[in-house]
Formats: structure tokens, C-alpha cells, sequence
């Protein structure tokens, strides 16, 4: 027998290689696990949306208006007129390639197509083709190209794909920032009735109700309570619960995640026990019951509907200013949109605490507050009364949310809170936190579970650094703050690192807080025992 | 006598670069110099991923280990979860082990005919298609795991006010008897 006689691997008869195509000509494939379902016809039908009907990315007829393609270009050329910016992004990138290798998609999944400068070029392209002369004349070789079917279900895909988390925006020289791109992108397959129902529910329950699972007030109320009576179990202490209290100086706004799931709701009940503790002069909103708006991964003029209730009730109930929870996409409204789109807020103060008499110079125009500003100023203060070593069982990491930390700048305040009240933290590699953080992989409406599969792609790079202090440090707890973080991180974790759990700010901050006539704490607010109340647990149990 | 293992000890560099070329033409073009030059495990984690499995594969081939369980297999661990939700199927996740065997044969087709250690090399061989069928059952837990989230995702993400609405149906259902 001889080398040559055997038969070689390369002859299993297996098509190993990936298409090697330039990227225009590579087909779309809808592969289950990789796309979001389409909404439901009722829900956009509630926001007097276009072209409610049923219909799927898998078939080959998406029941378009027969106009579809006008429509698109009308509403291009709108946009193009509107935003400065938007034409900006258009005409100045030099495809320097500066941002190729930084969105988490194309890290993780390894698709160009998820490089953002390509995910931009999918308009780019159709853009050039009819608004710059090269494109009119030279068409392909220009990089420009008519707007087929096959270019919309392309579209539809990547435009579906994007987290729109920004860190590619953070290298762009020119400062494009391609989740605009994104955002415009989705604007203009909505007006075709293209839309994805994890985005198109919570926007329609929310603009019924106020909420994303479109609960109603008597339901909420229902929940609130229980939180509050976890808590009585927890410390012995019946902490107060304002709701819908005219005249209150400070109206409370967060994510529905902290209170419709676990470990969101560990968030919301440290909330209450911090302000009980406080005597803040406080009120939660059934109106005003969500702080997320899924209007900012639909259309400017959702954002706008969807975003108008927080001034609206802080209004009616005549508060002096707002404060907001632990979520993230809800900062970048609030940050860069809700002035603009919803105030003047005239008729509210320049936030200032009640206890510390600092000043929210930050939020002089806008008049809301994020909840770890709040705290870290009072911890700054000596306000609270803190036994770090009640969480002495978590080593913990945080995660930057996207939003907070490359939208709003919240980088050492979340950080300020968790040394002040664990002893146990560890950061992630420097190039994987603070403005260069990566997504969770499931922002912009993608945290669904039929998307399971691209969430894990998205997730890596994240789930890459967290394993990394896992090892070195013995990293057992993912801290974050946003309420789309607490769920997919959680599914994230399952998957990459199944020892970490995943847990919020306010959580920590509540195990930690002594409260005025509180019973000894035996447990943690999941309740797990304290560190030394092992014991005293298993006696119970007895 | 030369052995097998001498020369791919030497050789290690060589064969495992060639390894990580093959396996890096299982990504579209445009992905494929990016995956080769980044060398920040943090900012490449695919291309970290494939070369953990990779070292730690070979380096246990060279030792002379026997892979009989999947904990041998750990360092194959990570890369395995990514190629588990990239977009490939099930033979070209797998696929990339036996390129082992393609960069092998390449590098040392010279001295397998001079030192006539062909059955070394299909012992060697032989260890490389046991530890890709263990890698299959890696792959298999992976797309399970998969199944397993979609499922646990639906009833996490609305888990209290299922809570909420058990206990008040509890209630209701021991109301009866309360009364």
C-alpha cells in the first residue's frame, strides 16, 4: 500500500467552501434560526401602519403593494431631503473599511454581509443608482445597482440583522453612524408593510396600553404587589408603593421587563426598597408604565407616538421631574430624541435631589434622570446605609449596555454603584467594555426566540470575554443595565457560559442596603441564602 | 528511525497554519483575510476559537493521547458552539477537523515515503475520525441547547405573570373547599 493508493479527504464528497461571490451576487438565504417573524396584520394594523396582511420571508410571494418599488423610492427620496445626516452617510463614506470588523454579527457569524459597511452598501447602492450622476451612468462598476425584489428581501434580512448598538459607528473617521442607516432602512420596508412582530407587538400594545405586554393598570398594580410583598418576605419591611399620586415631586419610569420577568423583577424591587428607604417623594404610572420604546426600531414618527406619554403623565400629575430605570434603548431616546420630539418639558424643574441637593446639570433640558446617576450621587454623599459583603457569593462583571454607554455616556456611574455595594468585581478586557462594549446580540427587537441562532452568532464576541473572566477571576454574576440585556444575556449565558448568571445594578444594590427596622437578612432578594446564613437555611428547612 | 511524532512536532507551526487556511475557506471571501490577520482573541474571537480547538487537538495527537470520552475533547469546546450556530451545516461544522489530514499528508508526504510510516500515519489518522465523531456529539448538544433556549425563552420572558396568574388560579381552585 502506498500514500498515494489511499483515498484523500478531500475527496469526501461534501461541498466544504463557502460561496466565494462577490457580494452583490450572493443570494439571501432564509435559514430558520437566522430571521425575526413578520407582524402580525393586527398589530400594524392598530398604528394605521402599511399593508397589514399574513405572510412569510420563507415563501416566495411576500404580498407587496403592486407599487412597492415607488413607494420605497418616493419614501427614499423623502428621507434624503429630511435628514441632513442621512444624506451625509450616504455620500461620504470612502469604504475605508475602518468599521468592517467591529459589528458582533460579522465577528461572530463571519458574514460581509454583516460588516457594516457593507449592511450600509445595500442602500448605499440603490441610492447611488438614482441620486449621484457615476451611479446613472456607470451603474455597477460604481457599486450601483436598481432596487429588485431580490434586493428588498436583502434589505429586509440584514436591515433585521443589525442591533443597531452603534460600535461600529465609534471607528467610523467620518463619524457614520450606520444605525441610522439602519433605522432609515426599516423606515422604508414599513412602508411596505416589512416589519418584525417582536418589534411590531410591543409597539402596538404599548400604544394601547402603555406597556409592551399590554397590560392593563388593575394587572399591574397586581404585579407591583407582588414584588412588594417578595420584599416583605425578604426583609420583613411593607415598602410603599405609589401609583398614579398627583403631586409627587419625582415620577418614576422603567423598562415592563424589570417587572414581567425574572431576573428584571430583582431590579424592580431594589428600585422599591432604595426609594422606601429613601422617603422619595415618588409615583409610578399605569400610563406611563414603560420606559423601552420599540418605536425607535420601527420609524422616527413611532419613536415620537410611543415616546410622547412619559411628559405627557408627568405632566397630569404634575411632578417636578423623572426619573428613569435600569434599560437601555430607552436612554437613547430619552437622551437624544425626547427633547426634540416631545418637549419643551417647560413645565417641569431642572432635576436636583431631594437629598444631596445635587444638581442634574446633565439633564437641564430633557428633565429625566437615570436611576444610577441617582444613586451613585448618593452613595457619593453617604446616604446609604451599605453591607457590600451581602453580596459577597456574586464576582461580577458588567456589561456596558450599548445604549447607555455609546448613546448616552453612562460609563462610571453603573461602575461607581457595583464597587460600592459588592466586593467582588471584575472588568473584561478593555476593548470589549465601556464605548467599545458589545451587544448582547438581541437589541433592536432581534431578542426573540425564533432568531435564537443569529442571537448566539451576535452574542459571541460578548460571551467570548465574559468566558474570559469566568476563568481568570471565577466570574459567576453578568451585571448590566437594560431590561433587553437581562433577557438575552440570560439565554446568551445559558448557551456560552451556563455558570454565569445574569442579574441587575439595583439588585446589588438592594441585597446591600440596611433598611431602617428590617428583619436580619437570611437571603438574597432571589432567595438564595447569605454568605454564613447556609446554615441557618437548612434549619428552616428542618 | 524517524518518528512520526518528531517530524510533526517540528512541523507544528507549518501544518496548523495550513490547517487554519483550509478551515478559513469555509468563510466567504471578504471574512477570510480578516479571520487570518487579527490576531486580539478579544477582536477575532472566531478565528481564537478555531485555533484553541486546533493547537489543543494537535498537541494531544502529538502527545500520543486516546480520545475515548468527550472530556478529552474539551478544547473543542468553544469552537464547536460557534460552528453550531454559524451558517454551516452539520458536515462542514464537523468538517474542518479532517483538514487535519489533508495538511498532514501535505507537509509530510516526503518522509511518510522515505521512512515508511504510513501505518503511523493512519493511526494518527484513525485518532483524527474518532475525535470527529465526538465533535459530532458536541455538535448534536450544541443544536439541542439550541432547542432547549428557544423553548425555556418563551416562558422566561413572561415568567412572573405566569407566576401571578398560578397563584391566583391556586387560589381559586382551593377557594371551594376553603369556604
Amino acid at each position: 500500500m502506498s500514500l498515494e493508493g489511499l483515498p484523500k479527504p478531500e475527496n469526501l464528497h461534501i461541498d466544504f467552501e463557502a460561496p466565494q461571490t462577490d457580494w452583490m451576487e450572493t443570494p439571501t438565504t432564509f435559514r430558520s434560526g437566522t430571521f425575526s417573524f413578520p407582524a402580525a396584520p393586527k398589530n400594524i394594523k392598530y398604528m394605521g401602519m402599511a399593508n397589514p396582511r399574513e405572510w412569510s420571508p420563507t415563501e416566495e410571494d411576500w404580498k407587496l403593494p403592486d407599487n412597492w418599488r415607488q413607494i420605497i423610492l418616493d419614501g427614499l427620496k423623502e428621507r434624503l431631503e429630511k435628514f441632513r445626516s442621512f444624506r451625509l452617510f450616504m455620500d461620504i463614506c470612502v469604504r475605508c473599511g475602518a468599521c468592517a470588523d467591529k459589528c458582533h454579527f460579522f465577528l461572530g457569524g463571519g458574514d460581509p454581509k454583516n460588516m457594516p459597511v457593507l449592511r450600509a452598501e445595500l442602500l448605499r447602492s440603490v441610492y447611488r443608482k438614482d441620486y449621484t450622476l457615476a451611479g446613472k451612468i456607470l451603474g455597477r462598476m460604481v457599486g450601483a445597482r436598481d432596487l429588485d425584489l431580490k434586493v428588498l428581501k436583502e434589505w429586509f434580512y440584514y436591515f433585521y440583522q443589525c442591533t443597531e448598538c452603534r460600535r461600529c459607528s465609534l471607528y467610523c473617521p467620518y463619524g457614520i453612524d450606520t444605525a441610522e442607516i439602519t433605522m432609515i432602512g426599516r423606515e422604508l420596508l414599513n412602508l411596505v408593510g416589512l416589519n418584525i412582530n417582536w418589534v411590531q407587538e410591543p409597539v402596538a400594545n404599548c400604544f394601547r396600553t402603555g406597556n409592551h405586554l399590554g397590560i392593563p393598570p388593575h394587572g399591574l398594580i397586581d404585579m407591583w404587589e407582588f414584588c412588594v410583598d417578595d420584599i416583605e418576605n425578604v426583609t420583613g419591611i411593607r415598602v410603599d408603593l405609589p401609583v398614579n399620586r398627583k403631586g409627587a415631586e419625582i415620577l418614576m419610569v422603567t423598562p415592563s421587563g424589570d417587572y414581567f420577568a425574572d431576573p428584571g423583577t430583582y431590579t424592580f424591587m431594589g428600585y422599591l426598597m432604595l426609594f422606601h428607604e429613601l422617603g422619595l417623594d415618588y409615583t409610578w404610572s399605569t400610563y406611563a408604565s414603560e420606559g423601552g420604546n420599540f418605536g425607535l426600531f420601527t420609524s422616527h414618527e413611532t419613536i415620537k407616538r410611543l415616546n410622547a406619554k412619559i411628559y405627557a403623565e408627568a405632566k397630569r400629575l404634575g411632578v417636578k421631574w423623572i426619573l428613569g430605570g435600569e434599560c437601555g434603548h430607552m436612554w437613547r431616546v430619552i437622551h437624544q430624541y425626547m427633547d426634540t420630539m416631545n418637549g419643551p418639558a417647560d413645565f417641569l424643574e431642572v432635576p436636583k435631589s431631594p437629598f444631596t441637593g445635587t444638581v442634574f446639570e446633565n439633564a437641564r433640558s430633557s428633565k429625566m434622570v437615570h436611576i444610577t446617576e441617582f444613586t451613585s450621587d448618593l452613595i457619593k454623599h453617604g446616604k446609604l446605609n451599605l453591607d457590600p459583603s451581602r453580596n459577597d457569593k456574586v464576582i461580577a462583571t458588567y456589561h456596558d449596555s450599548c445604549n447607555t454607554a455609546r448613546a448616552a455616556g453612562l460609563l462610571d456611574e453603573p461602575r461607581y454603584v457595583i464597587k460600592a455595594v459588592c466586593n467582588n468585581f471584575y472588568e473584561m478586557p478593555e476593548n470589549t467594555i465601556r464605548e467599545e462594549t458589545f451587544c448582547c446580540g438581541g437589541g433592536a427587537g432581534l431578542g426573540n426566540d425564533e432568531n435564537i441562532e443569529m442571537r448566539m452568532r451576535g452574542g459571541f464576541p460578548r460571551a467570548n470575554a465574559v468566558n474570559y473572566v469566568r476563568d481568570e477571576h471565577g466570574v459567576n454574576r453578568l451585571l448590566c443595565m437594560c431590561a433587553i440585556d437581562r433577557a438575552t444575556l440570560t439565554a446568551l449565558m445559558h448557551y456560552w457560559a451556563p455558570d454565569v448568571e445574569v442579574g441587575g445594578i439595583h439588585e446589588l444594590v438592594a441585597n446591600a442596603l440596611i433598611m431602617k427596622g428590617e428583619d436580619e437578612r437570611k437571603t438574597d432578594l432571589r432567595g438564595e441564602p447569605l454568605p454564613g446564613m447556609e446554615d441557618m437555611e437548612e434549619e428552616e428547612d428542618v | 528511525m524517524v518518528k512520526l511524532q518528531d517530524i510533526l512536532i517540528t512541523k507544528r507551526r507549518a501544518i496548523i497554519q495550513d490547517w487554519f487556511e483550509r478551515a478559513a475557506h469555509q468563510y466567504p471571501t471578504d471574512a477570510r483575510k480578516f479571520l487570518a490577520t487579527e490576531e486580539n482573541r478579544f477582536a477575532n474571537p472566531i478565528r481564537a476559537s478555531l485555533l484553541d480547538g486546533m493547537n489543543g487537538l494537535y498537541d494531544r495527537l502529538v502527545a500520543g493521547e486516546t480520545f475515548e470520552t468527550q472530556d478529552s475533547c474539551e478544547f473543542l469546546d468553544t469552537v464547536i458552539r460557534v460552528r453550531a450556530v454559524q451558517d454551516l451545516t452539520a458536515a462542514q461544522a464537523i468538517g474542518f477537523i479532517f483538514f487535519l489530514k489533508d495538511a498532514a499528508r501535505a507537509a509530510l508526504a516526503g518522509e511518510i515515503r522515505r521512512e515508511g510510516m504510513l501505518e503511523e500515519l493512519l493511526t494518527f489518522e484513525s485518532k483524527i475520525d474518532n475525535v470527529a465523531l465526538l465533535a459530532f456529539n458536541m455538535f448534536m448538544q450544541c443544536r439541542e441547547k439550541i432547542y432547549d433556549l428557544k423553548a425555556t425563552e418563551l416562558r422566561n420572558r413572561t415568567s412572573r405573570i405566569l407566576e401571578r396568574a398560578c397563584r391566583i388560579w391556586d387560589a381559586q381552585e382551593r377557594a371551594p373547599e376553603e369556604r
